[in-house]
């Protein structure tokens, strides 16, 4: 008797299964929305074909799909491309830098170094190639840096920002300091050489 | 106290009648206790007006037990004269939840809407990035320079307006903003030419283009001074 009241609408019958169905739209609603900068690959696969043709678009697809950039940096990378684009650049440059981003995500390092070196490139006015070979060795530096961030984590230095160190390690790497040197300024607690250490020190 | 059974004025046996018609149902249903229901039957033995009172009670029992049995019939008058009889309703229809169902419906999926992208925003990883930023503070120093700009990664190397206070003062160029925790590499832009990094920084790298970078590390350590 009770179902069949429910099923005519009466008062009570609809009130039982609404909160459960006000869940369940909720739910659907999340699940179906695209994450922030989700389709930004797309319109960067765009940009790629319609700059260098579908060959280049193709190569960097390669290297973009499957790759673990967070989603909040894709519009980054995406924005990056998009000033190689507008400068002139050759299909090397996001070539390059999409390869050694990739490289970086995979390893858990924050891409946005190599965005901001793009941005410096292009401001500099940088040829291409000198552009690419920073890139690439900036990348090395980082991947160079995270070995000995993690293994001087494993002799007990605490850093306040692993993404912060990375990048400070890379710049004294860059410079030309080498690991060990680092490594027991850092254990020894002697940063008078590495200032900018001390600020990424818990 | 025990009164004597037969033995006293009509007072007296009325006040019997009155303790005994107490026990006139336990009685009937047999859950008096023996000596109890002996005494009981002597009372009715002399007592007519408490034998009439158990008779009466026995057939109203037995018409009881005989009405279980009755399949009574409402008459078919009865749901109209009690539907007739009825206030009237005081919702109008318009707001019966029959037309008001689809309504809150609606209303309910373009809540869950806006709840689903609060939620897309609140998603563990996509973690919301609490800034504590803080107030860096540069002084270059080019008593020859006409105009200095201040370029790096906070305003990706000039592809970007950032809030900057900027003031000069005999060739002291001075520039404030506040920054998120992070790694800042940085150039002076001097007459919109030169590419210049600030000598009071605590710590310069090669930009790896021929050229150097003033390196600004903003912390929550560098409470005072992150120049």
């Amino acid at each position: 008797m009770g179902l069949v009241r429910m099923s005519k609408g009466s008062g009570r019958g609809p009130a039982c299964f609404y909160p459960g169905g006000f869940i369940l739209l909720l739910a659907l609603s999340v699940c179906l929305y695209p994450a922030k900068g989700r389709c930004s690959w797309k319109e960067v696969d765009t940009m790629l074909a319609e700059a260098y043709g579908d060959k280049v678009a193709r190569e960097c697809a390669d290297y973009y799909q499957g790759l673990e950039i967070p989603e909040d940096t894709v519009p980054s990378v995406g924005e990056a491309i998009a000033r190689l684009v507008n400068a002139g650049y050759p299909a090397g440059c996001p070539v390059e830098y999409l390869k050694a981003a990739g490289d970086l995500s995979r390893a858990g390092i924050d891409v946005s170094d190599l965005t901001s070196k793009i941005s410096e490139g292009i401001a500099k006015k940088v040829s291409p190639e000198r552009l690419n070979r920073v890139l690439a060795q900036r990348a090395e530096a980082l991947q160079e840096a995270r070995v000995l961030v993690l293994s001087l984590e494993g002799s007990g230095v605490e850093f306040l920002d692993k993404q912060m160190a990375y990048r400070v390690m890379a710049d004294y790497l860059l410079r030309g300091v080498g690991p060990d040197d680092l490594r027991s300024g850092l254990i020894e607690g002697d940063l008078k050489s590495f200032p900018a250490l001390d600020n990424v020190l818990r | 106290m025990q009164y004597p059974i037969g033995a006293g004025g009509e007072e007296l046996r009325f006040m019997n009648c009155r303790r005994y018609e107490k026990l006139i149902d336990p009685y009937l249903s047999g859950v008096l206790a023996p000596s109890d229901r002996d005494r009981f039957e002597r009372h009715l033995v002399d007592c007519a007006s408490c034998r009439e009172s158990v008779a009466e009670f026995q057939a109203l029992d037995a018409m009881l037990d005989d009405a279980s049995h009755w399949q009574v019939e409402p008459p078919p008058y009865l749901v109209e004269r009690i539907m007739a009889n009825l206030p009237a309703r005081s919702v109008s229809r318009l707001w019966s939840w029959r037309f008001l169902h689809p309504v809150v419906a609606a209303l309910s999926l373009v809540l869950a809407v806006g709840l689903g992208f609060l939620a897309r925003d609140m998603l563990p990883g996509q973690e919301q990035v609490v800034a504590r930023s803080q107030q860096v503070r540069i002084i270059f120093f080019s008593p020859e320079a006409s105009s200095v700009a201040l370029i790096g990664d906070f305003n990706e190397w000039g592809q970007r307006e950032v809030t900057l206070a900027q003031s000069s003062d005999r060739g002291i160029w001075e520039f404030s903003m506040a920054l998120d925790p992070g790694v800042y590499h940085y150039n002076l832009l001097v007459d919109g030419e030169r590419w210049v990094a600030n000598p009071k920084s605590s710590t310069l790298v090669p930009d790896g283009f021929g050229g150097y970078n003033s390196v600004l590390v903003v912390s929550e350590k560098c409470q005072d001074d992150c120049s």
